[in-house]
């Protein structure tokens, strides 16, 4: 039982401040966690303590207002997210961290291979053989073949929550943040995405979760970290 | 990535210049006409770098500057101050100080422009396939069919119908007019691309075929490109990185869903609360 | 002027001297009609273009008693060079005998006293021309004189001059070239039929003047130094001996000129001497059929000349 760790936040805060309302509206406040490769951390706590921004922080959507962000990346080199250039955060998102939120954002018209394929796209490598690794991929999580020429934006809950999570795990990335992904979805559809969570742990990703579910806790959970107002 | 393009303290003022028209124009003054000397600064001390095959996006509203921005890179207006450094391989350009060969050849192999108004880039008096041909006859190969075949290779990647390769562009509609001149900005494989404003004015089902095609091209060709627009749903669209310019100032930069969701300056938050 | 020592004597203070010895003609001009200042300042744009073989000089092209339109610029070039030892021959479209070619010729000798006129091609040291370049190649030591309208031949696609300079400048034919592109899109061929344009040196691009496609392949290499004026645009050019002419034309596509062919494929004759290789003018003849004739006078008599003396 290694315990690599991959991610450690330090006392990370964010607070927005709102100039037309001259206001500051705190979120997240001094959060310390770990995560490990190949293991789930889970997230709770009452709406308002900051679980989303703290993930919007690391993947870089939010700016932190203070505390670190250590990353150890795929080459074992450590990176403070929080400092990082723009360039370097862009080059992580491409290859090592991946987010999944409740909804599938993508990009319109585009095939449901092609939304699957796009990571790989990115990285220069060849259309054919990118669609190939996608169409595996869309089989291994049951996604029947009817669908995968057409765009998502039609699909029901359950199957756009799949492609969203087969978007972001066909690199293979290092570190997994999933914000509430089964949040809208029903029970059979829940199952199916948490056997994909479940494949993607045991493939070595290291995994930071927001679920509203008790029940999804306990199932997945390696560590679990409660934010609290007075945290 | 390398880095393509790197720009530091671009200036551009229109106008005499006075000594106090840094300090009396800008996002705070909520001006970019210096009330001293009436002279207009375009844009001021504006720097950024450009990684090859990245999509920036420059945003701002008008008198924001940021036409005047990439005119001045692309050789169309001559900055105030400042300086920019072109790199490819192990070259490196210092664009405001080459002569006026070197930077038409330069603007001719290796920049593509697409501008929101057609007529600024195409020659109404030549044919489609005439458009594009011009640009590859600046080299000393001069092959008819090559050309011919080129052209056609190139409004075909634009989705442009083959057959009216021959017609005369006032023929034909918006759309049509801006891929045209997006093959023949593409035409000499160019490493960097300006687009400014390209899809304003069009219908919405044309916007939406454009932008898809911009998508697919730097997909294709990794180029890099510099996407100037108003238009946040374009910003969202295309771009990985944005600034914000506002009476020729940046306000605010970063990554672009950064930009969109966590603002931080008071315009950038007033523009994100603004969209439809 | 006298005050100089004899050594440091020039050219034109000489000549000066000769024309208040020697005959003065009958309206009391100096020798070639123009005054020294204007044919020096000729003469030095004469020299800038055949340093920079097809740059367009710009000249201050002097008033002259005769229209512009009608040859002036070839007229200064003529006097501004010509000397009291020069043999000279003026044609227009190949013609010793048209009005303006007579003109001009009455007009030169009457302000050069001294010099000797020919119609005869291989006797001219100097040649005026209008439209055409003689047929029997010209030599070494022999200068051809061609009068230009439009010296630009970026004028059809910008009419800018400014503009123009600079894509000369920067060698940035472009639009040129797409011209050809066009013609060929919408014709399958180039439809310019004179005044084609034409590189020289591997640099500028000229306007040869509207001489025919069949003229210009004898800018190429030629022994002999072409000068082209342009008096009412005010501009000089010349395409040295031994320097490629080579008229724009795409890779695939080769330079074609006249062939005058009938409609059975064959070259025709001139109706007078028979050349098969010349080219022709076309005209009615007294019984309304269609004569065709040499445009070169001298060539079609010296042609004829000569079959005379083999059918004897």
């Amino acid at each position: 039982m290694s315990l690599n760790i991959i991610l450690r936040t330090e006392n990370l805060c964010k607070s927005f401040f709102l100039h037309e309302q001259a206001k500051t509206i705190p979120s997240a406040q001094k959060i310390s966690l770990e995560v490990h490769q190949g293991k789930l951390t889970a997230l709770t706590g009452a709406s308002g303590t900051g679980k989303s921004s703290l993930l919007k922080c690391i993947y870089r959507t939010y700016l932190p207002t203070e505390g670190a962000i250590y990353y150890q990346t795929t080459s074992g080199t450590w990176i403070d997210l929080a400092k990082a250039s723009e360039y370097d955060i862009l080059k992580l998102r491409q290859s090592e961290i991946s987010f999944v939120t409740q909804f599938l954002h993508c990009l319109p018209r585009q095939s449901t291979v092609d939304v699957v394929a796009k990571p790989l796209f990115d990285l220069g490598i060849q259309r054919t053989q990118a669609r190939e690794k996608a169409k595996e991929l869309l089989s291994q999580i049951s996604l029947p073949e009817r669908l995968w020429e057409i765009s998502p934006s039609t699909f029901s809950g359950g199957e756009k929550q799949r492609v969203n999570l087969a978007r972001a795990i066909i690199l293979q990335p290092r570190l997994l943040l999933l914000d509430e992904p089964t949040a809208s979805l029903d029970p059979a559809s829940t199952v199916r995405v948490l056997e994909m969570v479940q494949k993607i742990k045991a493939s070595g990703t290291g995994i930071l979760a927001i679920f509203h579910d008790h029940k999804l806790i306990s199932e997945t959970a390696d560590t679990v970290v409660t934010l609290s107002s007075a945290s | 990535m390398n880095k393509i393009l790197e720009v530091r303290n671009l200036t551009k003022i229109y106008g005499s210049n006075c000594p106090q028209c840094f300090t009396s124009t800008g996002p705070e003054a909520n001006t970019n006409i210096c009330p001293y000397c009436k002279s207009i600064v375009a844009a001021f001390n504006v720097s950024f770098d450009l990684y090859q095959g990245e999509i920036l996006g420059i945003m701002g509203e008008s008198g924001s500057g940021k036409s005047s921005l990439v005119k001045m890179l692309y050789f169309d207006e001559a900055p105030t101050q400042g300086s920019a450094s072109f790199f490819e391989k192990n070259k490196t350009y210092d664009l405001f100080a080459l002569n006026s060969a070197q930077a038409m050849w330069l603007r001719n192999h290796r920049f593509g422009m697409v501008y929101q108004n057609p007529h600024l880039a195409l020659n109404f008096q030549v044919s489609a396939g005439g458009n594009i041909a011009e640009r590859l006859l600046v080299s000393d190969c001069i092959n008819y069919t090559k050309i011919r075949d080129r052209s056609k290779t190139l409004l075909a990647r634009t989705e442009f119908l083959i057959e009216r390769i021959d017609e005369l562009p006032k023929n034909f509609s918006g759309g049509m007019q801006q891929r045209v001149q997006i093959a023949r900005a593409l035409a000499t494989e160019p490493p960097l691309l300006f687009l400014d404003e390209v899809t304003t004015g069009l219908d919405l089902s044309v916007q939406a075929k454009i932008l898809d095609l911009i998508l697919e091209l730097q997909q294709q060709l990794k180029v890099a490109m510099i996407v100037v627009t108003h238009d946040l749903g374009v910003i969202r669209l295309l771009t990985s990185r944005t600034i914000v310019m506002k009476y020729g100032r940046v306000v605010e930069s970063g990554l672009t869903d950064q930009i969109l969701e966590d603002p931080q300056h008071s315009y950038t938050q007033q523009l994100v609360a603004s969209a439809l | 002027m006298t005050l100089l020592p004899k050594s440091l004597e020039t050219a034109s203070t000489k000549h000066q001297n000769d024309t208040s010895t020697s005959q003065s003609n009958v309206y009391g001009y100096q020798f070639g009609f123009l005054d020294e200042d204007a044919k020096k300042e000729i003469r030095r744009t004469l020299l800038k273009a055949v340093a920079i073989p097809g740059y367009q000089v710009p000249y201050a092209s002097r008033e002259m008693p005769i229209a512009r339109g009608f040859g002036t610029g070839g007229l200064q070039i003529t006097l501004s060079i010509i000397g009291a030892d020069d043999t000279l021959k003026v044609i227009d479209q190949g013609s010793d005998d048209s009005v303006n070619a007579v003109n001009i010729r009455k007009f030169t000798a009457e302000t050069c006293p001294g010099i000797k006129l020919t119609k005869r091609t291989q006797e001219a040291t100097l040649i005026q021309t209008r439209h055409r370049i003689p047929e029997i190649p010209l030599k070494e030591r022999q200068i051809l004189v061609l009068q230009v309208p439009y010296p630009d031949p970026l004028v059809v696609v910008e009419a800018s001059e400014e503009k123009r300079k600079i894509m000369h400048g920067g060698g940035d034919y472009a639009r040129l070239w797409v011209k050809l592109y066009e013609d060929m899109i919408k014709f399958s061929e180039i439809t310019i039929s004179h005044r084609y344009p034409t590189r020289i040196n591997g640099s500028y691009v000229i306007d040869p003047s509207p001489i025919p496609r069949f003229d210009v392949p004898k800018l190429h290499q030629s022994e002999c130094l072409y000068l082209f004026g342009a008096g009412r645009e005010k501009k000089i050019y010349a395409v040295p001996p031994y320097t490629n002419a080579q008229p724009l034309c795409f890779e695939d596509i080769p330079f074609r000129v006249e062939d005058f062919t009938d409609e059975k494929g064959q070259r025709r004759a001139c109706a007078r001497c028979g050349s098969t290789t010349s080219f022709l003018d076309e005209f009615l003849g007294n019984t309304g059929e269609k004569v065709y004739q040499c445009s070169d006078s001298d060539y079609c008599n010296s042609q004829l000349a000569l079959r005379e003396t083999l059918s004897e």
